[in-house]
């Protein structure tokens, strides 16, 4: 049991990740059948309007953050080694420390309902309805909380994914020949580090309205409730394709497997994942067309969000092209992956429909929003994560899921799925509202949502039958031997083969069948050894400095754009700029200390830190003696934050100094250098935005 | 007046811009002596593109109406025409510039990253700093020489991406850096001036002298300072943008048919035990 809790082997970190991913799942469907048994009938009173908000704001929260997201993140720890031919992540600390995070997190998030009932703003909580005067039990602040212990956990997956393909793949893996899976978690991961600090920081600005009554989000002070919303969704488009690009990389390995022939237009796939990766950030104003923004801005933005529709559809062409003229065989892996293109390719396209301005404000927050994403994060995500859990739970367990029991799973859950949400799409046609507890009894509301309510006890089934097959078959599944499938991926190797293609595996017993009459055995390959170089922790460290940066770039934007209602007042220029310009020597003199490894040099920067944040203190007194704080104004609540936030880093870079101080040849150094110059670097930006 | 009027009226033939492309082009043409017709015919749209953006009703649209038009053409002189010229010049023609030790070592600075980033993004970043743009509107000198500033960064910016000579150009993972990071800060002027209240370009606001051309566009397209302002500002974001991610999704795209010549014999090979499997 110790050796679970406390393990660093990605293997374990990748299991546990899915074991708390399936028991949030079966959480998560209890509440999402809660929603479907309130809404069977019109003007049922099985929940209350509070728990039905409730059970909506958790479903949502559960199903994206507590399921979905660890279950691809430990699907990635566990398979990403293995297919560059790593022997371990770059980071293995790390990576336990984020699946701890993830498990505080989800625990925090369910604490809730303890101590005083969940959040129940929805999983966007927009404000003001997010704010103290409209959701006064704490419900919201472990909303906000644990949301951010989990977006901490997935930054630092990403990082480490990204030094791991970047540093360890194994001789001969060269980034062109890396299979697509790993491709999609590089360009994924890249995602993540720069769009979940913009959750980071709305959410930040959310707990210190509510906490410290800032005035953020709250109109009635001055504060821009439209700011949360553009805030949230720069994280939250994103969000979409960190949710469904892993899924595109699973069903890139499974299809090519199952149909016999390498993936179709490999460079074709890798580069329109960039493309999707980049155009995810420029779109994200098509789930605001409902806000006043002026016509000019919806239409670019509409075209935007059309565009991105183009290096979707190249994958599914993809894919298409893989299994024609192919040799399918049609395994409930196989099975799921095809159910996966058909649905997603239905959710993709009713996701188009919302990019036309017209078509979005007729249907925007009805049930065809509902049956929209539902297709995409159900019918695509969800469908590939069985066809994954089927293909590589012989990997996982070392023995096969039960075929049978697969076909009645597939079955059961791809009828389940289009009963449940195709509906929905009428339902929404019609006019039926999502995120209210009932409806009026109008012609066909009743018939329809019924037929969803059947259609989701299926779906639950079907969904019951995977459990219990991977129960039955950890126990009496057959045996699977070291590659079922006849795969082509590092993955199933038995032992270290050679690299010299995109199917390693495949030419590896290409070569063996060949020398079968010979006595020689193939040559073997070689796997990376997995050792670091300093180098490799200054790399982790610059890609969580860029993410930072993103945090309090929008903190800064904040200022700015609240620079209009009531300027600053009470700064000291001369004192502050003094104080400045210590903390930019302080860059240079950690700069010497990581070159000479002298004591001196790093006295002289915590010397430096110190005196900053003793003219900052000084500051803050200044302002806080002239009545202006946190709560005061909106100069004061921006001011706090941004000025604030940097002050905790400088603590925590000051801390870090302190930890090396009896070790100062460590090679932490270069890393914590980074860092500290770094945050020398962003009070520069604050100072010259603020005080200048 | 009608749009019409406008189109075949609004051209300012200044002769020093006529002059000076038409020399351009016969400069090229004499010492380039392109023998790709592609290359010639990209190069000299890269000409007429530039002669056109700076006499056509673009130019008055911009001196004096609207902010969008003026964007438009700021957005022709660093992200269009750069690239064409660049994409235009033979290499033979710049091998053969650089045996002049001088020059060798100009472009040797020039081309590293380091300095041709910030020669290429900050005068987009500068120049539209509202004192600095309304200077340059009242001044015809200084209208120049921000042009100037956008049309030789922006030649610089992109020589490391399409620079002729290929041994000088980024790798795959700088280049989308380069590019990516160039993209964000397009982005940000341009969410900035979208966001900017209305009056930070006063010329605009209330345009002075050109009261027809005023009338047509308010009137007739039926665009407010408003409207204006934010089409200019998306347009630095959206089509921007878009030249920067063509421009990554190009290097990907070169980066792997190289790497795909290389690994032609793997491929066959493969391919021939799927085959018998």
């Amino acid at each position: 049991m110790r050796n679970w809790l406390a393990t660093t082997d990605h293997k374990r970190v990748g299991i546990s990740y899915m074991l708390l991913a399936l028991f949030f799942l079966l959480v998560g469907g209890v509440e999402a059948m809660l929603l479907r048994a309130q809404l069977a009938q019109p003007n049922l009173k099985f929940l209350s309007p509070e728990a039905y908000d409730q059970a909506f704001t958790m479903h949502g929260t559960t199903m994206i953050f507590l399921v979905v997201t660890p279950v691809l993140i430990g699907f990635t720890v566990y398979l990403l080694p293995l297919m560059i031919g790593a022997r371990q992540l770059a980071y293995p600390r790390l990576s336990s420390l984020a699946f701890w995070l993830q498990v505080a997190g989800s625990v925090l998030l369910y604490t809730s309902f303890a101590a005083g009932g969940a959040p129940d703003a929805g999983w966007f909580s927009y404000a003001p309805l997010s704010e103290t005067p409209y959701s006064p039990h704490p419900g919201l602040d472990f909303w906000a909380l644990s949301l951010l212990l989990l977006s901490m956990g997935s930054i630092l997956s990403a990082i480490n994914f990204i030094v791991t393909i970047a540093r360890l793949r194994a001789p001969g893996m060269t980034i062109r020949r890396v299979p697509l899976f790993v491709w999609m978690t590089l360009v994924n991961s890249s995602l993540i580090v720069f769009a979940m600090p913009a959750l980071n920081a709305a959410l930040a600005m959310l707990l210190i309205d509510r906490r410290l009554n800032a005035h953020f989000f709250t109109p009635a002070q001055g504060g821009s409730a439209l700011l949360w919303q553009h805030y949230f969704w720069i994280f939250g488009h994103p969000e979409v394709y960190i949710l469904v690009l892993p899924a595109f990389g699973m069903i890139s390995e499974i299809i090519p497997v199952f149909s016999r022939k390498p993936i179709f237009g490999y460079d074709f796939m890798a580069g329109s994942t960039l493309a999707i990766a980049f155009l995810s950030y420029g779109v994200w104003v098509h789930h605001m067309f409902a806000v006043a923004l002026g016509k000019v801005v919806l239409s670019a933005f509409a075209a935007s969000s059309m565009l991105i529709a183009v290096p979707t559809g190249v994958k599914i062409f993809s894919w298409t092209a893989t299994m024609i003229g192919g040799s399918i065989r049609f395994t409930t892996a196989m099975l799921f992956a095809i159910a996966f293109l058909l649905e997603f390719t239905i959710g993709g396209l009713s996701g188009i429909g919302f990019a036309m301005v017209p078509l979005d404000w007729q249907l925007t927050d009805t049930y065809f929003v509902v049956a929209h994403f539902h297709y995409v994060l159900f019918g695509g995500t969800a469908l590939a994560l069985f066809a994954a859990a089927y293909y590589w739970f012989p990997k996982f367990s070392g023995r096969l899921l039960n075929e049978s029991m697969g076909k009645w799973n597939f079955w059961l859950v791809v009828i389940g799925l289009n009963l449940t949400f195709f509906v929905q799409h009428i339902l929404g046609l019609l006019g039926m509202p999502r995120r209210v507890y009932t409806y009026p009894d109008l012609p066909w509301w009743g018939a329809l949502n019924v037929i969803s309510t059947f259609g989701a006890v299926i779906l639950g089934l079907g969904s019951l039958v995977f459990v219990v097959n991977m129960l039955a078959s950890l126990v009496f599944g057959a045996k699977a031997g070291p590659d079922p499938w006849d795969a082509w991926t590092l993955e199933w190797a038995e032992t270290a083969v050679p690299v010299r293609s995109r199917r390693p595996l495949w030419d590896w017993k290409r070569e063996a069948k060949r020398q079968e009459s010979g006595v020689r055995s193939p040559e073997s390959g070689v796997t990376a050894s997995g050792r670091l170089e300093t180098g490799d922790s200054r790399a982790g460290m610059g890609l969580f400095v860029l993410s930072e940066s993103v945090f309090f770039f929008l903190l800064i934007v904040a200022y700015e754009y609240f620079r209009s209602s009531g300027g600053a007042v009470g700064l000291h220029l001369r004192e502050t700029g003094i104080f400045t310009a210590c903390l930019l020597a302080s860059g240079f003199t950690v700069w010497r200390a990581s070159v000479t490894r002298g004591r001196a040099w790093l006295l002289a920067t915590i010397a430096l830190g110190l005196v900053f944040l003793l003219g900052q203190g000084r500051e803050y007194w200044g302002l806080l003696e002239q009545h202006v704080t946190i709560s005061s104004s909106l100069f004061g609540t921006t001011f706090f934050t941004v000025a604030g936030f940097h002050a905790l880093h400088v603590v925590a870079g000051l801390l870090a100094l302190a930890a090396v101080w009896k070790t100062p040849k460590s090679r932490m150094l270069a890393p914590i250098s980074l860092y500290w110059q770094f945050g020398s670097l962003v009070w520069l930006a604050i100072f010259c935005v603020v005080y200048l | 007046m009608t749009t019409w009027d406008l189109l075949v009226s609004g051209w300012d033939w200044e002769p020093s811009v006529v002059v000076g492309c038409a020399a351009l082009a016969i400069a090229y043409l004499l010492l380039a002596r392109p023998r790709k017709p592609l290359q010639a015919a990209l190069f000299l749209s890269g000409a007429a593109l530039l002669l056109v953006d700076l006499v056509s009703p673009i130019d008055a649209l911009g001196d004096h109406v609207l902010l969008s038009a003026h964007v438009l053409q700021h957005f022709l002189l660093a992200l269009i025409i750069p690239p064409l010229w660049l994409l235009g010049t033979p290499r033979e023609l710049v091998e053969r510039a650089l045996r002049q030790h001088w020059l060798a070592g100009v472009e040797r600075v020039l081309a590293r990253p380091a300095i041709s980033w910030p020669l290429g993004v900050v005068p987009m970043i500068v120049w539209h700093i509202p004192g600095a743009f309304n200077a340059a509107l009242a001044t015809d000198g200084l209208h120049i020489f921000q042009h100037l500033c956008f049309l030789v960064g922006g030649t610089i910016f992109w020589w490391p991406i399409l620079g002729p000579l290929t041994e000088h150009r980024l790798g795959l993972l700088g280049a989308i850096a380069y590019l990516f990071s160039a993209c964000l800060s397009c982005s940000v002027l341009g969410a900035a001036l979208i966001f900017m209240p209305l009056g930070t370009y006063p010329a605009y606001v209330q345009p002075v002298g050109q009261d027809e051309v005023a009338r047509l566009v308010r009137m007739g397209w039926g665009l407010d300072a408003r409207s204006d302002q934010q089409i200019g500002g998306l347009m630095m974001w959206v089509p921007g943008c878009l030249v920067y991610l063509s421009a990554i999704l190009a290097s990907v795209g070169r980066w792997f048919a190289a790497g795909n010549r290389d690994e032609g014999l793997a491929a066959k090979a493969s391919a021939q035990v799927l085959h018998r499997q």
